[in-house]
């Protein structure tokens, strides 16, 4: 009875908390941005997309975090698209108290992939944006530690790109070996 | 001497207390650990990759092997976020077999944490209790998937097949015995003086930082933040279901620590619910294929995330309409908790690294996809 009573206790407080509907959210974004923002749509149940130029990245992040509440770092996604010339780099941001997880949409170009680190926003982006300069190849301006995470420092390539070829490590066939070797060198 | 000497350690990867191949590059001074720095990748197979170069259902197998110990709550979301990309929807008949199958996972799993953190301790006795506890649980999933770790039996569009036919009293009586040994767990670990002293007051995570580095699942919570998937954004009929989200407020390892053991309980509560659940639908089929078009829609995109028993597990698709995923990104809760880790253990004894490192529940598997 009494875990009865907790669990819908509990389900009342989630309830009753202040829950930002997605409608909402692109009002306000939109509201405060204008043109701006390139586009802003409800991809999937509780999950809005914003894109934005990168410029204005920083801009819509700040005020997401401080004026929306939207201080959990939840994932970063980057997709490479050779035939835009783009990669596409999506920032998840979440609330402790709502279901909503916003994507901070944007683009870098392909072939210059500098963009602003987010970093400093959101301090648990820090692996993420690793992972995405080790398989991606984008480069985050002011990240505290930008290296390789998965792949050795000196790889060649960013394996999750659409041109990458891997190169297989070259092994020697017996005809290579010379079986005069050792007699040569001693 | 008061002058400082420092010394460079390489902690793994083969140590066994480590939890798989990663290592750690450790600076300390004495016993003190002054820098950690974690080196990622012994694992890395290009799960992401592998994925977007297969057809959505051939995925499904792949997504097992993300996690050895848990696979059935990586392949799950998968064939989930599938769904969401092709735009159907499982019965729901197959949504209780999933929180079914869920749950017991999550028990399985945190047995297995459970065994592996209290032999890192030196608590060998309860290296042996949990193993056991969990064994029978894997059981209970071989009697409904035919397998002991890697399970293939997500499907798009609903489960593989059926659950066997007297699985209800097999569940009942193993639950029941479950319910005996989590007693046991509690008064060998709980009442332990050393197992307290070693766990209590170290690893502090505020909540703030909690938050603020994003980390998930019972490790957030034990910092006193009440996010739970389940209840916040509840996923496969979860707001059905009547549990407490268990929160704790000090943020050290006994925290996290007991914070699994107290989760253990509120999943046997989901489970018995679920089976309930089931129970409404005896005569329907768990999985409807047939309404599964052959190719999804173009330009879809889905992020679709459960708790697993590390934390936040999801899968982002993206489809191209044909039949391989565009883009998977793969959300892995270890990931989040481990970069916390280097972070904690800074200033900390360097016995204490176990004990730390134990409750973040280390799964390389997913950590390095």
């Amino acid at each position: 009875m009494l875990n009865l009573l907790v669990g819908t206790l509990n389900h009342h407080i989630y309830q009753g908390v202040e829950n930002m509907e997605p409608d909402e959210l692109i009002d306000k974004v939109k509201g405060h941005f204008g043109d701006k923002i390139l586009s802003a749509e409800l991809i999937d149940a509780n999950r809005v997309h914003v894109e934005v130029e990168k410029e204005n990245l920083v801009e819509l992040a700040s005020y997401v975090k401080h004026e929306l509440g939207f201080n959990y770092p939840d994932m970063l996604t980057g997709t490479d698209r050779p035939d835009e010339g783009i990669i596409e780099l999506i920032y998840y941001v979440g609330r402790m108290d709502a279901p909503l997880l916003v994507g901070l949409t944007t683009k870098v170009d392909r072939d210059n992939p500098v963009i602003t680190s987010m970093t400093r926003m959101w301090n648990g982006f820090e692996w993420f944006e690793r992972e995405t300069f080790d398989l991606l190849g984008v480069l985050f301006e002011g990240h505290p530690d930008l290296r390789r995470i998965y792949l050795p420092e000196d790889w060649d390539g960013y394996p999750l790109r659409e041109d990458y070829v891997y190169k297989r490590p070259r092994f020697r066939k017996p005809e290579d070996f010379d079986p005069d070797y050792y007699r040569k060198k001693f | 001497m008061s002058e400082k000497t420092e010394m460079n350690l390489f902690m793994g990867p083969q140590h066994p207390s480590m939890h798989g191949l990663w290592a750690m590059r450790l600076t300390i001074d004495g016993e003190t650990v002054l820098d950690a720095d974690a080196q990622l990748g012994y694992l890395h197979r290009g799960y992401e990759k592998l994925l977007q170069n297969r057809q959505y259902h051939q995925g499904i197998p792949i997504a097992d092997r993300l996690c050895y110990v848990e696979s059935m709550n990586y392949s799950m979301p998968y064939a989930w976020a599938a769904e969401g990309v092709f735009g159907v929807e499982a019965p729901e008949k197959a949504n209780a077999i999933r929180i079914l199958t869920h749950e017991i996972q999550r028990l399985a799993s945190h047995s297995l944490w459970l065994a592996a953190m209290a032999a890192d301790l030196g608590q060998l006795t309860m290296l042996i209790y949990p193993m056991n506890a969990r064994e029978y649980l894997i059981k209970l999933l071989e009697l409904i998937t035919g397998a002991r770790m890697t399970y293939n039996y997500a499907r798009i569009g609903g489960v593989a097949q059926d659950l066997p036919p007297g699985f209800g009293s097999a569940l009942e009586q193993t639950l029941e015995d479950f319910q005996r040994k989590h007693g046991e767990f509690l008064d060998m670990l709980d009442e332990s003086q050393v197992w307290r002293m070693r766990t209590e007051g170290v690893g502090i995570m505020t909540k703030e930082q909690a938050i603020e580095w994003g980390v998930t699942g019972p490790v957030l919570r034990a910092s006193g933040v009440a996010y739970d998937i389940r209840k916040i954004d509840p996923y496969w009929g979860y707001e059905r279901m009547k549990f407490k989200v268990i929160t704790r407020n000090t943020g050290d390892s006994y925290a996290r620590y007991r914070l699994r053991l107290d989760e253990m309980q509120e999943s046997i509560k989901i489970i018995y619910q679920a089976l309930d659940w089931y129970h409404e639908f005896r005569d329907s089929d768990p999985v409807n294929i047939e309404k599964i078009p052959r190719r999804p829609e173009k330009g879809k995109r889905v992020y679709r995330r459960i708790e697993a028993g590390r934390g936040e597990a999801g899968f982002y698709l993206e489809s191209d309409g044909t039949p391989q995923p565009r883009r998977v990104r793969i959300q892995s809760p270890t990931f989040q908790n481990l970069y916390v880790l280097p972070k904690l253990i800074k200033n900390q004894k360097l016995a204490d690294i176990p004990a730390i490192m134990g409750t973040i529940d280390i799964c390389v598997g997913d950590l390095d996809r």
